[in-house]
């Protein structure tokens, strides 16, 4: 492959962050235009966190920052300053499954899997905030973020089962 | 079986389209026309080029060669005309997305406007423009059993005819005779995953494309004939894609766009990747229909006749529409014996994106107007509609309306499970005052893509593992599970011993897609083929290592026992190294096609005795509240049933059920791409409601088991028809309801409150 270059690029100002990122300490510099979903898959690689509208309505890249479930694509990189971001990937980071991940599993609560993190971030959010939980709460906790393919039973069940949230029969 | 891939999916660890990356890849963007039919007087790209960072500007002018599945109407980019407002005019590669989008802003389109045409009354008027003047000069793709031949001096791309018996004297003599028209709206696929191309051009090796599709090798086919170079020069990879259901097939914009730029930018690689506005502008979707449709019965409730014509918008270009027009328009009476039938579909060109094939391929469109007018019929009879349905159903050994004998049918069976499930528990009473409750069923049938040719093959390595080597792409659907468990079973290794090798048109074999649910049966029976070949050439093998005979050998978990010995046992491992006195492989090429069963419809009549390798069948059943005063309209509960014929995995294949049922509530209920003079008035998730999990009904997902002869064990689709009953269910409960039938989708209050209003003050007037 021919080595290429980029000469032209537009050249803009970059402001510094430093923020911890699923228990990493970052420092960096950042076009302050960038979004926080865009530099954590870009610029930290780390691409689980997936992009779906770009204006806060279909949760696919819900993350955590300071342990409450945000959209990363609402959201510019250098407004991460200072805090602590969590993404997928921090959620099971050996060979076994986080028991969510595993009841998930166990549901077939996934399809083409392109939301998935996104919900799984959002119940964790969820079920670190401790809040009393039935499944109407559930269910609207849960609706900020979109799935096409599953028709979200699986997805609920799974997600019932893992907060210990008594899911009445369909 | 769990699925196979949920540990990369729930881990963010799995790779889709949109994660690939190269170095020095450059960002690829289109400017839309933003005008749905204009003469373009002249681009100007000079404050593109003149921008630092802007490596190639492209225009219709660069490639003005024209592509389409069918009918090669459509260029790459406008060349003189544009004719849908998200139609590509010029597109950019660039160092970076804001220089692309900078770029993009300063190309200038100088445009002169021409007469919008937005509706089929549009497109049908006399004085009508018309969106393709020389439409009969465009070449044709050889379609098997279907006559694509645009009518000249007219709107109308396609026409599909069917044509049995005589309706007409069957309508002059019939007990009861119901005519009505009903409409349906462009639904948006609404796949989470954008669509996305990473093109590279290496003079030595052609072009490489790595994009989320559903098909790679009919992609690189068309790709090829596009670019007018052999196929072997294009190669496409897929990893897993973020949804589909019909979407990110054919060349479209984002393809021709992203080779044409690789080409200019060669050997840097480019990346174009959809935003959600240009999904919604400028991808394809789910084609509106206008259907008038008549039936006729007996005094004994027996169909005599039914007749439909159809009007499609299918906007600016053909696409795949002919195909949906033809797989619909043949289905479009539903799976009952009709011994007089007529239909006539046309396909009209309008200044709206093209719509293309979307799950279940026009099916829901056809039973929103079949199955609704059939609650008319029994209502005019005094019959119970479950009844009437009963009364005339294919079943096993009739001659549908093409005049195929059908066997292995499961529409009975899937009414009869939706049937005792809806009516297992008396309604409960309405929740207010103006409240009325009220259930309804619909079935339909749906057919699959025919005739095809799938091959694939299957390896067994000298460590006891499995590759299973196949282009079937795994889009949320289940398939690498369900074909692993396939091959598992067929050559008997354990199911974590066989890896799924990810599409690539210079590694897998040849299939034309993973869509009309046809992988688990098409794909499934190669895959039985590939691994017979393999376990023949694993027994002789081991029949020459453990000096036993065939018929004496056994397959299991990993190992060939000798019968009567087990002491004289081998693993797969043990035997492939001790026949080369090393490592090594045993492959299979397996093939299944369909061109030998199928028989080619007839242009005039559509008969033929066997139109489709196999048939799809799916009943849903609703129940709904609906507020007179209000309008508004609740489901309360939805019961789906598919039939699978043998589900290879049954979890998997209730999966299909609840997603296809859900997909489906969302047409009925609130899901319309809105349209004014040709403009999209919502592209957005915010504008266009999906549902999500506070609007889910209580859902009851059947699968039901009717063996088809030539599946995989019996095995069927299962991915489409569940979508396709769920609308005319729930409009059948609100009839049931309110005694006022909808005839227009999606069922939004306000719609139903002037429907009631409507009838009230004929009521009132008479």
């Amino acid at each position: 492959m021919p080595r290429v270059t980029d000469a032209g690029a537009q050249m803009t100002p970059t402001v510094g962050i430093r923020c911890v990122v699923n228990g990493k300490t970052i420092e960096d510099s950042v076009e302050p235009r960038t979004s926080l979903v865009d530099y954590l898959r870009h610029g930290v690689g780390l691409t689980g966190t997936h992009v779906g509208c770009e204006q806060g309505v279909c949760g696919m890249c819900t993350v955590l920052v300071d342990g409450v479930a945000a959209k990363s694509c609402l959201m510019l990189a250098p407004q991460a300053d200072g805090h602590e971001i969590r993404t997928i990937e921090s959620v099971a980071p050996g060979e076994e499954l986080h028991p969510l991940q595993e009841a998930l599993r166990d549901h077939h609560g996934l399809q083409c899997g392109y939301c998935t993190p996104g919900f799984v971030m959002t119940a964790l959010a969820l079920k670190d905030s401790g809040a009393a939980c039935d499944e109407a709460t559930l269910r609207a906790e849960l609706s900020g973020n979109l799935c096409r393919c599953t028709g979200y039973q699986n997805i609920v069940t799974a997600v019932a089962e893992f907060l210990g949230v008594e899911e009445h029969p369909a | 079986m769990r699925r196979v891939d949920t540990p990369g999916k729930a881990t963010g660890a799995a790779e889709y389209g949109v994660d690939h990356r190269l170095p020095g890849m450059l960002v690829g963007k289109f400017k839309r026309a933003g005008v749905p039919h204009a003469r373009i007087e002249n681009i100007d790209t000079s404050g593109a080029l003149a921008l630092p960072g802007v490596r190639a500007v492209i225009t219709g002018a660069d490639w003005p060669r024209h592509h389409g599945p069918l009918l090669r109407d459509q260029p790459a980019l406008a060349t003189d005309r544009v004719r849908w407002a998200g139609e590509a005019v010029a597109a950019v590669a660039a160092v970076d997305e804001e220089t692309a989008i900078e770029a993009i802003d300063r190309i200038e389109v100088e445009y002169e406007d021409l007469p919008v045409v937005d509706t089929v009354d549009d497109a049908l008027a006399d004085d009508a423009p018309l969106l393709h003047p020389d439409a009969e000069l465009y070449d044709v793709a050889d379609t098997p059993g279907m006559r694509i031949q645009p009518e000249p001096g007219t709107n109308i791309a396609y026409h599909f005819k069917l044509r049995r018996g005589d309706v007409d004297v069957a309508f002059a003599t019939a007990h009861v005779t119901v005519e009505d028209t009903y409409e349906t709206q462009f639904v948006q696929y609404c796949h989470l995953e954008p669509h996305v191309v990473v093109a590279q051009m290496d003079p030595r090796d052609g072009l490489t494309l790595w994009t989320s599709t559903m098909g790679p090798h009919t992609l690189r086919n068309m790709l090829a004939d596009f670019l007018d170079v052999p196929a072997s020069n294009v190669r496409v990879i897929t990893s897993y894609v973020g949804g589909a259901y019909g979407s990110k097939m054919y060349l479209r914009i984002i393809n021709p766009v992203a080779a044409l730029l690789a080409k200019k930018v060669a050997p840097r690689p480019v990346r174009v990747c959809f935003d959600r506005e240009d999904e919604f502008l400028s991808a394809a979707g789910r084609l509106p229909a206008r259907v008038t449709i008549k039936t006729a019965v007996d005094r004994e409730g027996r169909l005599v006749a039914r007749q439909s014509e159809v009007f499609w918008n299918k906007g600016a270009y053909l696409d795949l529409g002919a195909m949906v027009v033809r797989n619909s328009g043949y289905v479009s009476l539903g799976p009952y014996r009709i011994p007089n039938a007529r239909v006539d579909a046309y396909c009209l060109y309008t200044n709206r994106q093209p719509g293309g094939a979307f799950r279940a391929l026009g099916v829901p469109q056809m039973a929103w107007a079949g199955e609704q007018q059939l609650d008319r019929v029994a209502r005019e009879l005094g019959m119970d509609p479950l009844e009437l349905r009963r009364r005339n159903i294919l079943q096993e050994g009739d001659e549908s309306v093409t005049g195929e004998v059908m066997s292995a049918v499961g529409a009975g069976p899937c009414l009869e499970a939706v049937a005792e499930q809806l009516h297992a528990m008396p309604a409960e009473p309405p929740e207010t005052a103006s409240g009325v409750v009220g259930r309804g069923a619909a079935v339909v049938l749906k057919s699959t893509l025919t005739p095809t040719a799938t091959f694939a093959s299957v390896k067994l390595n000298h460590d006891g593992s499995v590759d299973l080597i196949a282009a079937a792409v795994e889009h949320g659907q289940g398939t690498m599970t369900a074909l692993t468990q396939i091959v598992a079973d067929e050559l008997q290794v354990p199911f974590e011993r066989v890896r799924f090798v990810m599409p690539d048109t210079s590694v897998t074999p040849f299939d034309r897609s993973s869509s009309s649910s046809r992988t688990v049966f098409t794909m499934g029976n190669a895959l039985c083929d590939a691994s017979r070949e393999v376990r023949t050439r694993l027994l002789e093998m081991a029949s020459s290592v453990l000096d036993a005979e065939i018929q004496d050998l056994e397959l299991r978990d990993g190992e060939v026992l000798v019968r009567d010995d087990p002491s004289r046992s081998a693993t797969y491992e043990q035997i492939i190294r001790r026949y080369y006195k090393g490592p090594g492989n045993i492959g299979g090429l397996g093939s299944f096609a369909t061109q030998s069963i199928y028989d080619p419809m007839d242009p005039e009549t559509a008969y033929s005795t066997r139109p489709s390798t196999f048939w799809m069948y799916a009943a849903a059943g609703a129940e709904v509240e609906v507020d007179r005063e209000t309008g508004e309209c609740r489901v309360r509960r939805l019961v789906t049933a598919v039939d699978a014929g043998k589900a290879v995995n049954p979890l998997g294949c209730l999966q299909q059920v609840t997603g296809s049922a859900v997909m489906g509530l969302g047409m009925a209920m609130s899901e319309e791409l809105v349209f004014e003079e040709g403009r999209v008035m919502n592209p957005t998730f915010l504008d266009y409601k999906i549902p999500t999990t506070v609007d889910l009904p209580q859902m009851t997902d059947i699968v039901v088991e009717t063996p088809h002869p030539d599946g995989p064990s019996g095995a069927r689709g299962v991915g489409e028809p569940g979508v396709a009953a769920v609308p005319a269910a729930i409009g059948n409960a609100v009839f049931d309801a309110t005694g006022v039938q909808m005839t227009s989708l999606p069922l939004r209050s306000e719609k139903i409150y002037w429907s009631l209003r409507a009838a009230e003050k004929a009521e009132g007037g008479s």
